[in-house]
């Protein structure tokens, strides 16, 4: 039988926390491209399989330095969210949703498939580059990795609220999305802010997936979990607000990782019970407007 | 001016079932007819999501979720409990049925996406179950030995004789089908696509006729479940996943929502697809997600929306050309 001391406990605690930190990023790259183009965007697990396996390719085959390689995924990711917004998004703006949805499934099938011809099919090592031996505080084990990734997701969520926040792009992004015609009317290339909400949000999943390469093995059917726990996390927060994306997040992590405690085989299942629980208790999410 | 009608639509229907019913024999191969077999059994899939998303306007993306219930309620009354297939049939439609009854009953009351969002979370739930409730489902090994139908005592071994059993069922569906669209019923499911709130002022009970849609095209669901099994003989979680909900999903609106055709159009379409693409190898994916994205921006009703557009424009086209060349 399993004994759980405060320990054992902080542990579930901390190792929820980082993988609820890669789901917030995953869930923020959801809600940005929503409140931008009012999009689900099915693609948004292959941003982080691309992630993953640009970040295979940079830092194992051509040996770039880890911190410099995961900055080259995170843009290398970016610019195929801008290249998508361009060729896919832009022309189908006046279609009905569902079309848009399905060209997201379309792009993602196109894209999961040509990463198939490129890496191959096979599970590929990522080394742990967070280095692989155990620190010990107290009672306390843990693996140096989680700490890097909840730090790094932080940072990164840091600078995302400073850029909408204090410079001018972020505001004019935030004014589009709440009112397209309105900030069209103020002089905004509304235009422009679809292509960096579109390279921001794919970014943020890139940089996700190679955050969590180390950890797990790269393959290039990866995304297709992480995107539904990443959805999961941004309605679960209240989809389209940003501190429901984060809030989702680490509220799923750390749900999953006490599940995994009690039944392991279904730790993935509990994403999408508490989904579809907070759905029929509170529709809007935990962070959503309260009415209905 | 409109065409001459030569034939009365019920002679019509009788005409076209006719011709269907000669396609084993000019296939002639079995791996042909198979891949008919499936495209028939994803059609009924596809016709009750036509009628959910083309005609009611509410999106699911995990009806594979009810194929796989109708498949492994079939799988398991026939193999455990000795049911005959014609006992397990309308149990697989009833079963998925009430499971989709539970589902949409309180999201359906919710507007907007939501439906859509339970939905992909009832998917992977019922794909989790299956590959880890071992006992009930046999997990990842799945359910061998499902017996082949019989008829009047007759055993369809073939096929060909599977392809006359899952085109009657077919036929039947999409004639109850053709039914609801046309009743009054149907006229309230094209209300609620187009406006939710004026179809309530107009006195439809929009939550539900919003669930009688989502039930309706789940027993559908659950009924090609239990043709696919006992087509297959063998069913495991995989093949009922994410990917194939959102694949007749794709099909559906490639096909055209909201038309009759739309859902045998579609199918058809991606079938023939992405088997003439196996000539490409590797690159068959890459080349079906191209030809999605593609046939989505320059077709947003599908084929059956698109066509008669298309074809209109080319007649005014010609009409114009040749009324040029006759003032000359």
């Amino acid at each position: 039988m399993f004994r759980f001391g405060v320990s054992d406990f902080l542990q579930v605690v901390l190792s929820g926390v980082a993988m609820g930190s890669i789901y917030a990023l995953m869930a923020l790259g959801f809600t940005i491209i929503y409140n931008a183009l009012r999009l689900i965007n099915f693609a948004q697990g292959d941003m982080f399989m691309l992630g993953a396996t640009f970040g295979l390719t940079l830092f194992v085959m051509w040996r770039l330095p880890f911190s410099l390689a995961f900055v080259l995924t995170g843009l290398a990711v970016a610019v195929v969210g801008m290249i998508i917004e361009r060729t896919v998004f832009r022309p189908l703006r006046r279609y009905p949703v569902l079309n848009l949805i399905i060209a997201t499934i379309g792009i993602s099938i196109t894209l999961r498939a040509l990463a198939l011809i490129i890496w191959g099919s096979q599970a590929l090592l990522f080394p742990p580059v967070f280095g692989d031996k155990p620190i010990c505080v107290g009672g306390l084990v843990v693996m140096p990795h989680y700490l890097w990734i909840i730090a790094i997701a932080v940072a990164i969520i840091a600078l995302l609220q400073a850029f909408f926040t204090l410079t001018l792009p972020g505001k004019a992004m935030r004014a589009t999305a709440q009112n397209r015609d309105a900030a069209s009317l103020m002089g905004i290339n509304v235009f422009r802010m679809d292509a960096l909400a579109s390279a921001i949000s794919a970014g943020l999943g890139g940089l996700g997936g190679v955050l969590i390469a180390p950890v797990f093995f790269v393959t290039t059917e990866m995304g297709a979990l992480a995107g539904l726990k990443g959805f999961a996390a941004a309605v679960l927060g209240g989809f389209g607000t940003i501190p429901g994306a984060i809030v989702g997040g680490l509220v799923l992590g750390v749900s999953e990782s006490f599940a995994a405690t009690v039944a392991s085989t279904y730790r993935d299942a509990v994403a999408f019970i508490i989904l579809i629980a907070v759905l029929l208790w509170r529709p809007s999410g935990i962070m959503g407007p309260k009415t209905r | 001016m409109a065409a001459p009608r030569l034939t009365s639509s019920t002679t019509r229907q009788v005409l076209v079932i006719a011709a269907v019913c000669l396609v084993p024999v000019v296939l002639r191969n079995n791996y042909y007819v198979h891949l008919a077999n499936t495209a028939m059994i994803t059609m009924i899939v596809a016709t009750g999501l036509n009628l959910l998303t083309g005609y009611c306007g509410q999106i699911s993306i995990g009806h594979a979720a009810f194929w796989a219930v109708g498949a492994y309620t079939s799988a398991l009354l026939t193999t455990r409990l000795g049911w005959s297939f014609w006992a397990a049939l309308p149990a697989s439609g009833l079963t998925a049925g009430a499971l989709g009854y539970v589902i949409g009953r309180p999201t359906l009351r919710l507007k907007g996406a939501y439906l859509a969002i339970a939905s992909i979370g009832v998917g992977e739930i019922v794909q989790l179950v299956l590959l880890n409730w071992t006992k009930g489902t046999g997990g990842a090994l799945g359910i061998k030995g499902i017996p082949l139908p019989r008829v009047f005592g007759f055993e369809l071994v073939t096929e060909v004789h599977m392809f006359y059993l899952i085109l009657a069922v077919f036929v039947l569906v999409f004639w109850i089908n053709d039914g609801i669209v046309g009743s009054p019923i149907g006229r309230a499911f094209l209300a609620i696509r187009q406006n939710e709130v004026a179809a309530q002022f107009m006195g439809v009970d929009i939550a539900r006729l919003k669930v009688l849609a989502f039930v309706t095209s789940t027993v559908y669901a659950g009924v090609a479940g239990s043709l696919f099994a006992h087509l297959q003989g063998y069913i495991s979680p995989y093949g009922f996943g994410f990917k194939e909900s959102v694949g007749v999903l794709c099909m559906v609106l490639a096909g055209g929502m909201g038309y009759r055709w739309g859902p045998v159009i579609g199918v058809l379409l991606l079938t023939v697809g992405r088997e003439s693409f196996r000539y490409f190898q590797d690159y068959q994916l890459v080349v079906y997600g191209l030809l999605l994205i593609i046939v989505i921006v320059f077709m947003p009703k599908g084929v059956a929306g698109s066509v008669p557009e298309l074809a209109s424009r080319w007649h005014r086209l010609v009409a114009r050309r040749n009324a040029r060349r006759n003032e000359s």
